[in-house]
């Protein structure tokens, strides 16, 4: 304290020498509970003259006798403004803000609270990276943001979801997506393609243990928590118009240009002797055409288009946000695209200074296209095998429309218009709450919300597709999903002593959801204007389903601080699920956590170059219950015949069924240096137990598998978050950014006694002490003098095949699956993250984005298709099977011809590592004197925007980023460059 | 007083606030729309004819498609062509592993069946009916006897060796789950075992289904159903005498006449008309369909064109003489394209072409009522357990033998004993059970090599040592299906055959 005394009485006389003609005032800033408020900014009204607060919310600031207000502001709070008095001390207290709620993090529950006093780790992406993204899925922008979150978009389909995973794969059997959480509601993973990222305020991802334990139930693999934008009140009206426009193209079209020309393969051909050279003379005769296939199953130049309004503000106690959006984008890849309505209505009033009320209501409806030839269909996925001699366009080079000649498959632009299918979902996301404080500290507050969504798929086959000419056909299903959720929680704060601050939280949660559909279809439809189900007088069938499940919980938190200097914390939750049986249906959760605000303690406060130290740790568990409804209760299904109703065993049931529970421990440590430098670290053990498996079971008991609780996983890594101002100035700022994660991924346990276990016709396999790894043969290569291929045998010993074997003097030519041993490769990254950099010289900004994934493998299936000349004669291939065995001495990739080139052995787990430039954006914002000179605008900015721009990478395959064990026939990731323009009235 | 009011709304409100903390406990039991609780089954006997309507379906869903054309693919009567797609490759090239979706998808078929009989059989016992209800029980019971010894003998023909009087009560067979209990881990029992097994069961049903007549087309088990079965399995026991006494007993019950015309013949496969067929499976467009024998065509509408997988080899069409009503029922000179070159009146497979009752759509579907049993095999086996017991016997194989030649257009033989009549019966079968899934297991149990030879035009056929020049020496061990590899990891009291 006598520091900063003397630093003020210093600062008072210079202050005093330079502005003699001035007078100093001084105050505390405060928030609501009397809390200094560090580096608020206290401006002068209608100046730049002013300072920022010390640690203790202290400020000093001279001000010329003509000011008569001060404008203090900070982050997490609300701008207000304080007239000086003649006392010259000035003190303010700050409200919390909440359309600043970037700033404040959400812990589950409660009436959240500001960055760094929470002891749990949560990580924050504000809308600026969110929005104006030229692609439909939010998350896609969150690629390489968070350290630690693992994100890929494994598609090109404009309605791609991603996959996001926490600090490794959570469970082996059960889903390893985090909980999603949007302003309090749980919503499906599924919804966020639905919803506007423009309406997004911010997207925080909860770690570890202290942050998501209150959420129990399903937080096994973190959080994600959505909060929408909200208006404030007593603000004027704000009206920002965004519309963008851009164009798509293959992200890399590389891996397509490896296939060979009608020359190559014809040589190929006759050199082989698979045809004479009479016969392909003959052949070309006829189809005289070296075509590059891809160009005419995959689009260039698609556009995508969006535009949104959006009114947001307040008067008197209530706050409003309002908006509609307009997305559409169509796919490279024929009869694929995506269109999306959005309207928003965010609502709050403060009642009185005991009640507030408030509505927030999502409805958006979408049109969703995807191209159904994927995998091994021929009508794209693998359309790379079609022969180059053969072309798609007529003689008159007229695109055909029909039946392409000599290649025997219909022009996929035909397909598409003959064959339809479309997916429409309207969404409603409606949820509303009452709180309470009827004293002081006290909040009562309860939230009920919906989601709730209508999937109706319509599909037609057009009675003119020559397929099937004049028998058409049409089918309709219909899905309505409703999950409820109602939720009452209560929370007091208080102080005592002025010191010891307490929070503490008391809370109920049900969560009832059902899914009821029908389907229904017809065919014999004669004519294309007349395609309705009732004009199907055929094969009319009929079907329909329903699922429900439900969660009851009651959860306890209590966090406590003394001078905001020492934190604990502490939850409690219990949940039942309906997934389990009656005797196993209830788990309970908890968590403890510390956290050390070091630089608040006297010894650090000599280093001013030291401008935070934060040290945390905590444990705790959660749960994990993301398998089918209904598996513990054996089960009779129903099956026809004869027209009657016939019974089967349908679900082998296990009635020991319960959690999955997971164990979390985390250490953090951040700091800020020199006022410019931030670093956020963190070290994580996460262990799973109890997983929820679908344990092998011998065909013989006529089950494949058995969901059961089995086995342990431990997942254990680093998060590195950093962040620099490398220029900081009043025209331009230049800040580079970091975000790192290492993650150790490792079986502890199996199940059965086994040592490992190798998913049939996966690759992929569990072994004790191992990480989630690929067992496949391993290939040795191509024997130089009889040419035939050899694979490593592995150890004998079938329990020892999880230590690889690669002697030289032990291969066989024979391919058997027993082959199969530790490749040593992993199945998931290690090492996931993003770098780039924000910039920004007066009016003009830039921001650059890179992801990057490292130690990611893939096998590559297509390479099944395109390097097996035998097994798949007559087709096109890769180029690289021109490289095959021919005479003995002859060093080749493939063997000789007659051998099967490509087995599912090592050669294709390839290194999908990749790094992309995920977005580029460079903009404009206009001046404030061209603008004032309307009066009308308040700001507009220009920028041109860009999203996977560059990918590098080694891998061969059409798509890197797809997030499997195993690719095949991937309609892969589009690049887009698009232009918008942001104006706001 | 305004004070006081503020109060009285604040703990009204709070109130309205507490009373959503409902009791949600009711609303955890969640329990299944579209399955009941196996527990809850077997209450009554219209659980049960539930249960064995189940019998049926699943029957049907385990005939034809891969249980059917899986062994004529590997077998020596067909190649692949050039647009085949590697669809049934690794059998057709011999190459395929224990991890081959074939093995593992019949095998499972198989085992996921006889589970649900094991489930039946012990749950019938637990339903007691009315003494009206007991015919109506016992055959219920009956079918299940009946199928589980149907599965049983398809399991040991394909993935055990077959049987050697002399070897069977050591030579592996396959597990028997005789009772159901997932946590099993069956070892495997010996071929004898099985067989054993597969008697007792015909046994059971043979008493259960005593009153049960047979009827031409039958859609469900009849008493002539378990004579058919009982036939096959004894042919395949070496069992002659039972095997010719079996086949007999339905011949003699002159409810299945031999179909002798051209027309009938075609109709009888294209139109599954019911004359020669002891047991078929019901189907019902759209929502009752098998699995198709849907290799052999390939229809192309817009061209009205053929793109089979695969085609009879030449010398596969020419065994059938010009007059055998067979060739042109089984088979048709059809225009192709290939590789998008057309060839013009290849010889296709033509035995399954689709019945147009059970279309779906403007074109075929190859699908068809699946024929279980039917009367022509009779003839067959006990022709050929006739031939194989010595004296009068040969004189009434060699009758049986050209009862069927003459009823399918042939002239009658004469003077056939020993191997001479041995190897007349064998080509018949040859002829007449083509692509019913008989002849790689007639090869195996007959010790024969399955030599491929005189194809069709080989610009059409898919080339390299595997295809249409591969012969197999009798005794390669993957004549006998490697047991899945998922059942061989997970249960480690099962030996995989050798060679896999």
């Amino acid at each position: 304290m006598r520091k900063h005394l003397s630093t003020l009485l210093g600062m008072l006389l210079i202050s005093a020498q330079l502005l003699a003609q001035n007078r100093t005032i001084t105050g505390k800033v405060t928030d609501e509970m009397g809390n200094g408020i560090p580096n608020a900014s206290v401006l002068i009204k209608g100046t730049q003259i002013g300072t920022t607060t010390l640690q203790t919310g202290i400020f000093s600031l001279s001000v010329p006798s003509t000011a008569k207000e001060l404008v203090i502001s900070s982050v997490n709070f609300e701008t207000a403004e304080f007239s000086i008095g003649n006392s010259g001390i000035v003190n303010a207290s700050l409200k919390s803000s909440s359309s600043a709620l970037g700033e404040v993090v959400v812990v589950g529950y409660g009436t959240g609270r500001r960055v760094g006093s929470t002891v749990g780790s949560v990580a924050t992406v504000n809308a600026e990276k969110i929005q104006d993204r030229p692609t439909a899925n939010a998350f896609d922008a969150l690629q390489g943001k968070v350290a630690g979150l693992q994100v890929f978009t494994s598609s090109g389909e404009p309605s791609q979801t991603s996959s996001v995973r926490l600090h490794g794969v959570g469970s082996l059997g059960a889903s390893s997506t985090p909980l999603y959480v949007m302003d309090g509601i749980p919503i499906d993973p599924g919804t966020v393609i639905s919803l506007n990222p423009n309406d997004f305020e911010s997207i925080s991802v909860l770690k570890d243990a202290s942050a998501t334990s209150i959420y129990g139930s399903r937080a096994a693999n973190g959080v994600i928590y959505i909060t929408t934008k909200k208006g404030s009140p007593n603000k004027p009206a704000t009206v920002t118009l965004q519309t963008q426009y851009g164009v798509s193209n293959l992200a890399n079209t590389e891996p397509f240009e490896t296939f060979m020309n009608t020359k190559e393969l014809t040589d190929f051909w006759v050199a082989t002797g698979y045809q004479t050279r009479a016969q392909v003379d003959a052949l070309l005769a006829k189809y005289p055409n070296d075509t590059k296939w891809y160009k005419h199953y995959y689009q260039e130049n698609i556009p995508l288009y969006q535009a949104d309004v959006s009114i947001s503000g307040g008067g008197g106690k209530t706050a409003y946000y309002l908006s509609g959006g307009y997305l559409k984008q169509e796919g490279l890849a024929y009869r694929s695209g995506y269109k999306r309505y959005t309207l928003r209505s965010n609502l709050s009033s403060t009642v009185n200074d005991w009640l507030k009320l408030g509505l927030n209501l999502f409805f958006g409806s979408d049109e969703r296209q995807t191209n159904p030839y994927g995998s091994n269909s021929t009508n794209r996925g693998l359309a790379l095998l079609a022969q180059p001699f053969y072309s798609p366009l007529d003689s008159t080079g007229q695109e055909i429309y029909g039946l392409i000649p000599g290649w025997g498959r219909y022009a996929p632009k035909y397909l598409a218009d003959k064959i339809q299918g479309l997916d429409n979902n309207v969404q409603f996301n409606p949820s509303g709450f009452i709180q309470l404080n009827p004293v002081k500290g006290l909040t009562l507050k309860t939230q009920a919300g919906l989601e709730a969504y209508d999937l109706r798929s319509s599909a037609v086959q057009l009675p003119s597709y020559a397929g099937s000419l004049n028998n058409g056909n049409a089918s309709e299903s219909f899905t309505r999903g409703v999950t409820r959720t109602i939720t009452n929680t209560g929370e007091y704060k208080f102080t005592v002593h002025s010191d010891h601050n307490f929070t503490a939280l008391l809370g109920h949660e049900f969560i009832e959801s059902k899914t009821p559909a029908f389907s229904t279809s017809s065919t014999g439809q004669t004519d294309d204007r007349l395609i309705l189900l009732s004009n199907g007088p055929s094969n009319r069938t009929s079907t329909s389903s329903n699922t429900e499940y439900s969660y009851l919980s009651y959860f306890s938190r209590l966090e406590y601080n003394f001078r905001n200097r020492y934190f604990i914390d502490g939850s409690l939750r219990q949940d039942q699920s309906s997934r389990f049986g009656e005797d196993n249906r209830t788990a309970n959760f908890w968590s403890a956590g510390v956290m050390w605000k070091a630089k608040q303690e006297r010894f650090f406060s000599n280093y001013d170059w030291l401008n935070d130290l934060t040290v945390r740790a905590n444990t705790g568990t959660t749960g994990n219950s993301s398998i089918g409804n209904y598996q513990s209760l054996p089960q009779v299904g129903t099956n026809t015949y004869d027209a009657a109703t016939g019974w089967n065993i349908s679900v082998a049931g296990n009635p020991l069924l319960s959690w999955e529970t997971q164990r979390t421990t985390t250490f953090g440590l951040n700091f800020s240096l020199f006022n410019r430098a931030r670093v956020d670290a963190s070290y994580y053990i996460r262990k799973t137990e109890d997983m929820l498996i679908a344990v092998p079971y011998p065909y013989t008991s006529g089950f494949s598998s058995i969901t059961s609780n089995v086995g342990t996983l431990k997942n254990s890594g680093i998060d590195l978050d950093i962040e620099g101002d490398v220029i900081k100035s009043k025209n331009s700022y230049l800040t580079p950014y970091l975000k790192f994660n290492y993650n150790k991924n490792e079986v502890t346990s199996l199940f059965q006694g086994k040592q490992y276990w190798i998913i049939p016709n996966t690759g992929v396999s569990w072994a004790i002490g191992q990480p989630v790894s690929f067992f496949y043969p391993i290939f040795k290569g191509v024997n130089s003098q009889t040419g035939l291929p050899e694979w490593y045998l592995p150890n004998s010993d079938p329990n020892k095949i999880i230590e690889t074997r690669k002697d030289p003097n032990a291969v066989t030519s024979t391919f058997v699956p027993t082959l199969e041993q530790n490749t040593g490769i992993k199945r998931y990254p290690p090492i996931n993250g993003g770098f780039g950099l924000n910039g920004g010289f007066k009016t003009f900004f830039m921001s650059a984005d890179f992801t990057f994934s490292q130690g990611k493998y893939l096998i590559n299936n297509d390479r099944y298709f395109f390097e097996n000349p035998n097994q798949f004669p007559g087709f096109n291939q890769s180029r690289t099977i021109l490289n095959y065995w021919q005479k003995a001495g002859d060093v080749a990739e493939f063997p000789k011809y007659g051998v099967q080139f490509t087995q599912f052995d090592s050669r294709l787990i390839e290194d999908a590592s990749f790094m992309r430039l995920k977005a580029l954006t460079v903009g404009y914002n206009l001046s404030n004197n061209i603008l004032n000179k309307g009066k009308l605008v308040k700001a507009a900015r220009f920028y041109i925007t860009g999203r996977n721009l560059l990918t590098f990478t080694k891998y061969s395959g059409p798509d890197p980023e797809v997030d499997s064990n195993l690719t095949l026939g991937a309609n892969p990731n589009t690049k887009q460059v698009a232009v918008g323009l942001e104006v706001t009235f | 007083m305004k004070i006081m009011r503020q109060y009285k709304i604040k703990f009204l409100v709070g109130f309205l606030a507490i009373l959503v903390f409902v009791s949600c406990k009711k609303h955890l039991d969640k329990t299944p729309y579209n399955a009941i609780a196996l527990s809850e089954s077997f209450q009554t006997v219209k659980d049960a004819k539930t249960w064995n309507n189940g019998v049926y379906s699943f029957l049907r869903g385990r005939v034809y498609g891969i249980y059917t054309f899986s062994t004529d693919v590997q077998g020596d009567q067909l190649n692949a062509t050039l647009d085949f797609g590697n669809r049934n490759g690794s059998p057709h090239r011999w190459d395929f592993t224990s991890d081959d979706y074939t093995l593992r998808d019949v095998w499972a078929g198989y085992y996921s069946a006889i589970n649900n009989l094991n489930i039946q059989i012990a749950g019938f016992a637990k339903i007691t009916p009315a003494s009206n209800e007991v015919p109506e029980l016992n055959r219920y019971k009956g079918d299940a006897y009946l199928a589980r010894a149907y599965y049983y003998h398809q399991l040991v023909q394909l993935f055990a060796k077959p049987f050697e009087p002399a070897t069977a009560a050591s030579d592996p067979g396959i597990p028997l789950v005789l009772e159901y209990d997932v946590t099993a881990l069956p070892a495997r029992s010996t071929v004898k075992q099985v067989y054993d097994q597969i008697l007792g069961d015909l046994g059971q049903a043979k008493t259960l289904l005593t009153g049960v007549a047979g009827a031409q087309g039958s859609t469900r088990f009849t008493k002539d159903a378990v004579s058919a079965l009982e036939a096959r399995v004894k042919l395949n026991m070496k069992d002659w005498a039972g095997a010719k006494a079996a086949a007999d007993a339905v011949i003699s019950t002159g409810t299945y006449p031999l179909i002798s015309t051209q027309a009938a013949l075609t109709d009888y496969w294209a139109k599954d008309t019911k004359t020669e067929t002891i047991l078929q499976l019901q189907a019902i467009a759209p929502n009752e369909l098998s699995n198709a024998n849907n290799i052999y065509l390939g229809y192309i509408p817009t061209t009205k064109r053929y793109d089979p997988d695969f085609i009879p080899s030449q010398w596969v069409v020419d065994k059938y003489a010009g007059t055998d009503f067979r060739k042109a029922a089984y088979f048709a000179q059809l225009p192709v394209t290939i590789q998008g070159t057309n060839y013009d009146n290849v010889w296709l497979v033509n035995k399954y072409p689709g019945n147009s009752t059970l279309f779906t759509g403007a074109n075929t579907n190859y699908q068809h009522s699946p024929k279980v049993f039917r009367i022509a095999e009779m003839y067959l086996i006990s022709a050929e357990a006739g031939a194989r017991l010595s004296g009068a016997s040969e004189t009434d194989a060699l009758a049986k033998l050209n009862s069927l030649r003459i009823a399918r257009g042939l002239t009658a033989l004469t003077g056939l004993t020993g191997n001479a009549l041995i190897d007349a019966i064998k080509d018949e079968r040859f002829r007449e059970l083509a692509f019913e899934g008989f002849r790689l297991l007639d090869l195996k149990r007959w010790h024969e090599p399955m030599v491929r030879h005189d194809p069709q035009n080989t610009n059409m056929l898919a080339t390299g040592a595997n295809y249409y020049t591969l012969s197999i020496p009798a005794d390669h061990p993957k004549f006998v299906w490697g047991i899945p590899s998922n059942d061989v990891t997970v249960n480690k009291n099962l030996q995989q055959n050798s060679g896999w």
